[in-house]
């Protein structure tokens, strides 16, 4: 299924569209309005450019339109090397001048291979209005002699802003000029003002209207000029050696003006247009044809030669910039979101689950607690008997055996009665703590005693299970009675090894629990 | 390293470097904010639980308690009688007496007067009383009154005591201590 396709001149602030069908051109628009924004808007209304399409070509003149032929190499293919090679080759101002080239054979552009190609410069500030203008349509802005490739002959083109002529040679474009007559403006600013002067002029281009004589006078006297001028060039262009013919291929919407042919033939040119482009645009009228064909052409040559063939888009530089910035941005706020919702999601979902959590528990706990308050008296006496136990051990358990350092020291001393035969009696005992230990002091009276009975005494002592050591404070003998004072150390526990007889719960604690 | 493979280098680590470091400030942000939000909650979460445990352990007691009610209560009693809320003196000294009246020892002094002991060493909320007495007997009364100390219904316990023979006899000059718990209320 084949799809219409749009090319675009622009002239000042008029625009020309195309439609285009299987190769032929089936409509053309034509506008002018007060900002050439405006007249690509209503231009273009009704279609629906689609991004991933071609881009629109676009014909761009205007005055300052410069052509050159150049040596190209591989090296130009980088844009700044080519730009650098234009303006080597023409020495215009490198700020106020936009670039563009066609690369004759880009296939033999290879080392250092040297080929031809053109460059064309146009001013800056103009391609960067009309691209402003072009906002965000996908476009490619180029010179004429652009859309002329393949068409051998001379294209001369009267426009309102300017005139201008191309040679193409060998389907390769190789001269252009822009003449220094100009366009129908020129004519129209003679005859009145910007606007009536236009009107007057366009009234002109009907062969058969009346002409007032002022004008028809201007009009006589422009083409004349025009002529003469296309016959120097022509005539400069045979002397430089270039191919040139006396057909001239007449186009622009100042093709039809009163005189131009009469003018033209008698420069011995003959107007003749390209046979294969007549063909492809009859189902125009007549009138539109010639000012339809290079925006016919834009159409039919768009996407050629690119990157080179177009200006570049400061614009869209911007806009791809500024896309780019909103895109960076766009990956930070993504970040940004993707970085909140990962913390979120590592604190948030956390948070929400102890939280649920803590408030069951929490329910729990009053429960708890609640069932708890019918218990609590029961617990009180639980913990009445605890803190009592707890007392009772701590005071009661580490409490020395007392009545065993008196055993001790009645059964030594029977010991060594029986052993001895000797009459011994206790005189007195001591008790008292020292350190960890209770210390014995009893003194003793044996009838014939001596240092053996003494000897007998702490050895026997010594032999009891918890004296840790016993020894003699000092021996006396008087009368035939030794005297002994004797002291021991003990260590036993309370109850261990006692001889307890009444045992009761609280005595059994320190059993158990093996509390000394 | 050629030229292309350095700036290969230069992208990788750029292009790395980025999510590493988000990947850093998202950890370091979920751990911060969890500290400061979720960790005191846990915290909170965890005493909860080991309270709730604690009032399961404490129920489980008190219905231990319930189904033995009788013998704690005796228990509790016979705690409260050896270490009781008040000093009850005149009851200690009564103890006393009739501990060695059964021993057939003789109070050679008198009734003693209880002199009340500030012991710092002494569990919170105890409070003690010493007794010093003298008493005349046997050797074998005097070891059953010192061995009956030891058991009595009200817990007492010896600082020191002499034993001095005295014409067939012997004087038991000793040092005893009573407690009470007083309950501030």
């Amino acid at each position: 299924m084949s799809k219409e396709l749009v090319g675009l001149e622009i002239d000042g602030d008029t625009v020309t569209l195309v439609e285009v069908k299987d190769g032929y051109a089936q409509f053309v628009r034509v506008l002018s309005t007060d900002s050439l924004s405006n007249s690509i808007k209503l231009a273009l209304a009704g279609y629906k450019l689609n991004k991933n399409e071609k881009a629109v070509r676009v014909v761009f003149s205007c005055p300052g339109t410069n052509f050159r032929v150049i040596d190209v190499t591989a090296t130009l293919k980088d844009r700044k090397n080519f730009e650098d090679a234009v303006f080597t080759a023409m020495p215009v101002s490198r700020d106020s001048n936009a670039t563009s080239g066609i690369f004759f054979t880009p296939d033999e552009m290879v080392g250092n291979m040297v080929s031809k190609g053109i460059a064309m410069i146009a001013p800056a500030l103009q391609v960067e209005e009309a691209y402003q203008a072009l906002g965000k349509i996908k476009s490619e802005l180029v010179s004429p002699p652009a859309v002329f490739t393949g068409l051998d002959g001379i294209w001369l083109s009267v426009k309102n802003q300017t005139t201008d002529v191309t040679l193409v040679d060998q389907g390769r474009p190789v001269a252009y000029r822009q003449l220094r007559t100009g366009g129908l403006d020129i004519l129209a600013n003679k005859v009145g003002d910007t606007i009536t002067g236009r009107e007057k002029v366009y009234s002109a281009l009907n062969r058969n209207a009346k002409v007032e004589p002022v004008l028809e006078n201007e009009i006589r006297l422009y083409s004349q000029n025009l002529a003469i001028e296309l016959r120097q060039t022509v005539d400069y262009w045979a002397r430089s050696n270039e191919n040139v013919t006396s057909k001239i291929n007449l186009i622009g919407v100042g093709a039809n003006l009163l005189g131009i042919s009469e003018a033209l033939f008698d420069q011995n040119f003959t107007i003749e247009l390209n046979d294969t482009i007549s063909k492809r645009v009859t189902q125009i009228p007549v009138e539109d044809r010639a000012r339809a064909i290079s925006a016919f052409l834009a159409t039919m040559t768009a996407g050629d030669d690119m990157p080179y063939v177009s200006y570049v888009n400061p614009y869209s530089l911007a806009i791809a910039e500024e896309k780019k910035r909103r895109d960076k941005r766009a990956k930070q706020y993504i970040l940004g979101m993707i970085t909140i919702g990962a913390v979120a999601l590592a604190t948030i979902l956390p948070f929400i689950f102890e939280n649920s959590k803590l408030k069951e528990l929490e329910k729990n706990i009053k429960q708890s607690q609640s069932e708890f308050t019918s218990l609590s008296e029961s617990f009180d006496i639980y913990l009445d008997i605890e803190r009592k136990k707890a007392l009772y051990k701590e005071l009661k358990c580490d409490q020395p055996d007392w009545k065993e350092t008196l055993a001790i020291v009645f059964t030594a001393i029977e010991e060594v009665r029986a052993d001895s035969g000797k009459n011994v009696t206790v005189n007195e005992v001591k008790t008292g703590i020292s350190d960890d230990s209770l210390k014995i002091t009893f003194t003793s009276e044996l009838v014939n005693g001596d240092s053996d009975d003494l000897t007998t005494m702490l050895r026997k002592l010594r032999e009891i299970t918890g004296v840790e050591s016993a020894w003699s404070d000092s021996f006396t003998y008087r009368d035939g009675k030794a005297n002994y004072s004797i002291s021991f150390s003990y260590k036993e526990s309370l109850l261990e090894g006692s001889t307890v007889t009444n045992n009761n719960s609280a005595d059994e604690l320190c059993l158990t629990e093996g509390v000394k | 390293m050629s030229n292309r493979g350095s700036k290969v280098m230069k992208k990788l680590i750029k292009n790395s470097l980025i999510p590493v470091l988000v990947l850093l400030v998202i950890g370091f942000a979920a751990f911060e904010l969890n500290a400061r939000f979720v960790t005191p909650i846990k915290e909170k979460g965890k005493n909860l639980e080991r309270d709730i445990n604690l009032i399961k352990s404490d129920k489980i007691i008190a219905q231990e308690i319930i189904n033995n009610l009788s013998k704690k209560k005796e228990e509790l009693a016979l705690y409260n009688s050896k270490i009781p809320d008040t000093p009850s003196l005149p009851e200690i000294i009564e103890i006393i007496d009739n501990l060695a009246k059964s021993n057939s020892l003789k109070w050679e002094s008198g009734t003693p007067a209880p002199q009340k002991v500030f012991d710092e060493t002494l569990p919170q909320g105890v409070s003690s009383w010493s007794i010093g007495s003298t008493f005349i007997g046997d050797y074998v009364n005097i070891y059953n009154f010192i061995n009956s100390l030891t058991n009595l219904e009200r817990m007492v316990t010896i600082e020191s005591f002499t034993l001095q023979r005295e014409q067939g006899s012997f004087r038991l000059n000793i040092s005893l201590r009573f407690y009470a718990e007083e309950i501030v209320q």
